[in-house]
């Protein structure tokens, strides 16, 4: 039987999925090297996040409330939600970083009109 | 449950394997850090996604580590590749 | 080197910023390689390093606690002495200054991540239309802006905001006069920001409270 849980579980799952590889398809189809960091640091990290909640979801709801476990089993969402926030943080600011390490070592911007590099 | 796992790390894997053809042709040096910085952050996923499929929860400590080392690895070569050197002392 | 010059503009410059004697003395003895990132605000620390090693120390031990889950002797004797030891090395990284009014801040803070959550869900469909599209309409350009915000919390989150709405990515930040620089991805995005300027007010909401008033002339001294 399909409980409510895990219907969204596999939504979230399948989000994730597709956000993924919309930014994966986004670096090669994209022309410049600005415009393929749009593409990786935005929908990556939402990609991840999204998976990641839908594994904390599953195992909140299958792991964590039967009463005989063990305190290491029942802390992985905490270890989960660390997870998330760190990526939140960190995934922004290494596409940051390399894109100022480009724009400053002289990378020209792709315009319209041009061709591809 | 555990076939959808399965499925969603093949997933994975293939996006796995289109950043790999993007460090291959990309021209220029940042254009495949960024690929690198794409499968490190692919990695932490299909290492908790693996971490669920076998059943060892040593996996979720793991991929945060690894979480990390990418981010600091990334920010160091974006540093050397900017200035010419890591650490100015 | 760049990160001497900067401590040395600030010791000629400025010394008129509400400064205490112990916070004071406290900063000279350590100014060393790190200073020159958090005196750019000229708020000192009230409480001196004392308050700082406590707040490092108890949030390492919080951290360690809750991902080990194991509570015997031995467990909780090494978190405390790994703790203590960081905590003394470290702990002018994570508490610079002891901003004004923290509490009213971080509950608008919180506000703010909540409608930041709901734009970044509702706006990255916009980044995959674009590269789905068969004709990939996208359309490169590069914006400044000046903003009134000065300290590095603010400035840090409103470069992430700008990263995470798509259409948007912060290049580089000029911490005196506030000014970004931004590489947006067509036109519209690139309206959101200089010419509505939604996020920029709702991050000024947050972090600039008491005695300013918006839409005319933003004061220049602001705490954290």
């Amino acid at each position: 039987m399909i409980g409510i849980i895990e219907i969204i579980v596999v939504i979230l799952l399948a989000a994730g999925v597709f956000f993924m590889l919309t930014g994966a398809i986004g670096l090669l189809r994209f022309p410049d090297f600005y415009t393929r960091l749009h593409a990786t640091g935005k929908c990556d990290t939402l990609g991840e996040v999204l998976i990641i909640a839908g594994l904390l979801l599953h195992h909140f709801f299958v792991y964590s409330s039967v009463p005989g476990a063990e305190l290491s089993v029942k802390l992985v969402p905490v270890k989960l939600l660390f997870l998330i926030v760190f990526i939140f943080l960190a995934n922004p600011t290494a596409t940051h970083a390399i894109m100022k390490a480009a724009y400053n070592t002289g990378e020209k911007p792709w315009k319209v009109g041009e061709e591809r590099k | 449950m555990i076939k959808i796992f399965l499925a969603v790390g093949l997933l994975i894997a293939l996006t796995i394997l289109l950043a790999l053809c993007r460090t291959v042709l990309g021209p220029g040096v940042f254009n495949r850090v960024a690929a690198i910085n794409v499968i490190g952050t692919k990695t932490i996923v299909l290492l908790v996604i693996i971490g669920y499929i076998f059943e060892r929860p040593l996996f979720f400590d793991i991929s945060l580590l690894y979480a990390l080392l990418n981010f600091i690895g990334t920010l160091a070569f974006a540093k050397y590749l900017e200035r010419g050197e890591v650490w100015s002392g | 080197m760049k990160k001497g010059e900067k401590v040395e503009k600030r010791k000629k410059g400025e010394k008129s910023r509400g400064e205490k004697s112990r916070g004071e003395r406290g900063k000279e003895g350590k100014r060393g390689g790190e200073g020159g990132g958090g005196e750019r605000e000229g708020v000192e620390r009230k409480g001196g390093k004392g308050f700082g090693i406590f707040v490092t120390f108890c949030v390492l031990f919080l951290f360690w606690l809750l991902l080990s889950g194991i509570f015997d002797a031995f467990h909780v004797g090494a978190g405390v002495i790994c703790s203590v030891i960081v905590a003394l090395i470290s702990h002018d990284l994570l508490v610079r200054e002891r901003g004004e009014k923290v509490l009213l801040k971080s509950f608008r803070f919180v506000i703010y991540l909540g409608w930041e959550l709901w734009q970044i869900a509702l706006a990255n469909f916009d980044v995959a239309y674009r590269v789905l599209h068969p004709r990939m309409p996208i359309d490169p350009l590069i914006i400044e802006f000046d903003t009134p915000l000065r300290s590095d919390f603010a400035l840090v989150t409103l470069a992430n905001s700008i990263t995470l709405t798509p259409g948007t990515i912060t290049i580089s930040v000029e911490p005196e006069r506030g000014r970004f620089l931004v590489h947006a991805i067509s036109k519209k995005p690139a309206d959101a920001l200089t010419v509505e300027k939604t996020m920029q007010n709702k991050v000024a909401d947050v972090f600039m409270v008491g005695g300013q008033e918006k839409g005319g002339e933003w004061k220049n001294d602001m705490a954290a």
